[in-house]
């Protein structure tokens, strides 16, 4: 967990759930919610990883790396580590300063005989989660572990990540064995994959 | 939560439960608007209270709602429209007036999204509590305009009573409150209590009382959009409850839960929204790249 004070910086676009109507909003109805969702006109294609990278500040970039290296750590299921994804949610609190969020350890794939690997989905610190007021940034981890038999986990964003992405976020994937970011939004992935030290480095 | 009591078409057991004289039927204009166009209304559909329930034909758009329903306290309505069951839960029987229900069904537009076409807007009277619900997949999720204003209420109530008790503002029209993606997907639940002041006709401030942030501007934003009928302006209370659905997902990554999403409209006091936890399924592949 860190967290440091940084001025927030604009949103790329927002959701609401009220009537204002205006040019780049839609009405959609994801997985039952009812959401408005605003797209700045002629600024949703300028989205860079670049770009999408410089808006992440370096504490949260360090605690997004140490997912990944949390990741290839043993837990008390994976006992090799590499085989377990991390998550976490980074985003301003009440007093204007970022909070990252991290959940538990996902539980234990093995690839040779696990047709798939999750985050846990419950956060280490629930106190920590609740204090986001104004969330930026969703990251997981794909696992970099791969068995004698050749088999791993996948590294770009999934067809399932890419449903669930969250509006009016960040949504970015550590590709752990590829030492890759991917970020994406509904309709795919961003650009091009940066590689974790350019990432890292921005 | 409303339990979800098995409809028996066509029982008639209802001697014990005869109407008075005094009790009348009414006869209810059905409409079902699909994709912004009207659409074939159903040739039936149920109602129950209790343990009891009856499949009531629908003639020439129109339906008749016994005395006897008429007179119950909480009736369930149900029907099948375009694939989605429909159900409306906790009517009050006098609420069945020869007024219009109009029924708005959401259109699925591609694997990813809901796409809404239909008003934004549902008007919701005060003194129902809807139910909203969809069974099926296809062709997606609910949405209901209806009008179920009470005779009782229309011929109004004793002076008496509501100097009494001054009557909560009724809402006439709000939007239908999320569950935001994120706190789905971070697990994030619990209630929300908000104190929302009106200037007679809109919501003019609301205040958080207490609950996680994230909820808490979902159901800042919902009130907001609520509107009422003229009245005098106040404050009062509101509670919020979103509860997530335990999710699975299935060794294709379909990730879903047994119990279905619903959102349960109690205004001007109480709202309940459920959803599937959004859960991340991310497969296992070979890896060409050699070690």
């Amino acid at each position: 967990m860190s967290t440091s004070t940084v001025s927030p910086t604009p949103r790329e676009f927002s959701s609401r759930a009220d009537e204002r109507d205006g040019p780049g909003d839609h009405w959609v109805t994801i997985d039952g919610n009812h959401v408005l969702i605003h797209e700045p006109q002629g600024k949703e294609n300028q989205q860079t990883p670049q770009g999408l990278a410089a808006q992440i500040p370096p504490e949260v970039k360090v605690e997004m790396a140490r997912a990944i290296h949390d990741s290839n750590a043993p837990t008390v299921d994976d006992k090799k580590g590499g085989f377990h994804e991390k998550y976490g949610v980074a985003g301003l609190d009440a007093t204007g300063k970022w909070v990252v969020s991290r959940d538990k350890s996902g539980p234990y794939g093995n690839p040779d005989n696990t047709v798939h690997v999750s985050p846990s989905g419950e956060p280490v610190d629930p106190n920590i989660a609740y204090s986001i007021v104004d969330p930026r940034v969703v990251f997981h981890v794909h696992p970099e572990g791969i068995t004698a038999a050749g088999h791993g986990w996948v590294q770009p964003p999934s067809n399932v990540d890419k449903a669930a992405t969250i509006p009016g976020q960040i949504n970015a994937v550590l590709a752990a064995g590829e030492k890759k970011v991917y970020f994406y939004d509904e309709s795919g992935v961003i650009g091009k994959p940066m590689k974790l030290k350019d990432f890292l480095e921005k | 939560m409303i339990n979800h009591m098995p409809v028996r078409a066509g029982v008639l057991l209802l001697l014990s439960l005869l109407p008075s004289a005094a009790q009348q039927s009414a006869i209810v204009n059905l409409k079902i608007i699909h994709n912004g166009r009207p659409r074939p209304v159903p040739d039936h559909i149920n109602l129950s209270f209790d343990d009891h329930s009856l499949e009531i034909p629908v003639q020439k758009g129109k339906f008749e709602v016994p005395p006897e329903f008429v007179a119950a306290p909480r009736v369930t309505f149900e029907t099948d429209v375009e694939g989605s069951h429909i159900r409306l839960s906790d009517i009050a029987g006098a609420d069945f007036t020869d007024e219009d229900w109009t029924v708005r069904l959401a259109e699925r537009a591609n694997d990813d999204y809901y796409a809404w076409r239909g008003p934004k807007t549902a008007r919701i009277p005060s003194t129902c509590m809807l139910y909203l619900e969809s069974i099926h997949e296809e062709p997606g999720r609910v949405y209901f305009e209806e009008h179920c204003r009470s005779k009782k209420e229309s011929a109004g109530k004793s002076g008496t009573e509501q100097q009494v008790k001054p009557a909560a503002p009724k809402v006439v029209r709000a939007s239908v409150p999320f569950y935001p993606s994120l706190a789905r997907q971070t697990g994030i639940q619990g209630a929300v209590t908000l104190r929302v002041s009106t200037d007679g006709q809109r919501v003019s401030a609301v205040d958080a009382g207490n609950g996680p942030p994230l909820l808490v501007n979902a159901a800042k934003e919902n009130v907001k959009t609520w509107q009422f009928e003229p009245h005098p302006p106040r404050s009062f209370e509101v509670k919020f409850r979103y509860r997530l659905l335990d999710s699975k997902c299935d060794s294709e990554c379909k990730c879903g839960s047994e119990e279905k999403p619903s959102v349960v409209l109690q205004l001007p006091a109480n709202v309940e929204v459920s959803a599937e936890s959004l859960m991340l399924c991310d497969p296992a592949v070979e890896i060409r790249h050699k070690n």
